[in-house]
């Protein structure tokens, strides 16, 4: 029982933190984004095994978490707000060539990391050339060529 | 027409989705069997093994795992004022499977004997029940036969420990 609980525990407050810190968190992983994780990983992997190093409580935790995102993502398809709330939603932060700097300023996102998407996947040289900029639900940004420039 | 080069297989995609929600439930069902304790530390798992007269009251987890700290305490329903110690006597059989990491109160002395350990606790002179913690922790998978006996009192248990 407390390995389950442990599990759920562990999980819900890993959700909220990690939904709270944002979504560029996980999308375009820096190195110290990556040395972070790990510190996280190791940190919890204490607090969710405990003092018990047994097998079965390890193949009861893992089961735990599985069940855990599998039951969250059938919520999730059965309610859009749910959704919404868990995963967050994309938001246009470029309009026809023009940056919407309230948006990304919520966001924390600046012109740099913008363009730096549009070289990325559309091998595009300015902010005009951008139709769209969407900050999608993952953290990474989405760029729609400006088919009418140049 | 271009025909998309994807090796899909609808039959085989349909059998995996099977396999999947079936998965699904029995993830389900085990996490409920563990949530009662079949694997340990719920209800089900929660045994008190009595001696005939009733008065050492040994509770312990039916099913538990190795190498995981968990409890066996043993409860007395009277320590005697005229008594000076209260001897604890464990079954040897038993502690060749688990290993007591500690007893809480911390016992005088443990004597050894043929076949049995005996945990010596000095007594205040005081009259009641009491009760004694031993910290226990399992060296090997499989089940594990309990004694433990006050005089002749004797409460006798059976543990399973999950690997």
């Amino acid at each position: 029982m407390e390995t389950v609980i442990r599990g759920i525990v562990v999980y819900a407050f890993l959700l909220l933190i990690f939904r709270v810190s944002g979504q560029r968190s996980l999308g375009q992983v820096t190195t110290f984004d990556f040395v972070l994780l790990l510190i996280i990983a190791e940190t919890t992997q204490q607090a969710l095994l405990g003092e018990d190093f047994s097998v079965t409580n390890a193949f009861l935790l893992i089961a735990t978490l599985i069940a855990l995102d599998i039951f969250l993502s059938l919520l999730k398809q059965r309610s859009e707000r749910l959704d919404a709330w868990l995963e967050g939603l994309p938001l246009v932060i470029v309009e026809r060539g023009k940056p919407l700097r309230e948006r990304m300023a919520k966001a924390r996102v600046d012109e740099a990391d913008i363009l730096s998407a549009a070289r990325q996947t559309q091998g595009l040289e300015r902010m005009d050339q951008i139709k769209y900029a969407v900050l999608e639900r993952n953290g990474a940004i989405s760029v729609i060529k400006n088919t009418d420039a140049d | 027409m271009t025909r998309l080069e994807v090796n899909e297989n609808l039959a085989l995609q349909r059998r995996t989705w099977v396999f999947e929600r079936a998965g699904w439930v029995l993830l389900a069902a085990l996490i409920a069997a563990a949530a009662l304790g079949v694997f340990g530390g719920g209800w089900l798992a929660h045994r008190r093994a009595a001696s005939p007269d009733g008065s050492l009251v040994v509770e312990y987890e039916r099913f538990t795992r190795v190498r995981s700290p968990e409890r066996l305490r043993v409860r007395l329903a009277d320590v005697h004022a005229a008594d000076e110690r209260l001897r604890l006597v464990m079954d040897a059989a038993y502690l060749e499977r688990v290993n007591v990491k500690s007893a809480t109160p911390e016992p005088e002395r443990v004597e050894l004997g043929a076949g049995r350990v005996t945990y010596v606790f000095a007594v205040d002179g005081s009259s009641g029940p009491a009760a004694v913690t031993f910290e226990v922790e399992g060296e090997r998978a499989g089940t594990a036969h309990g004694k433990i006996a006050l005089g002749d009192a004797e409460a006798r248990f059976e543990q399973f420990f999950f690997p």
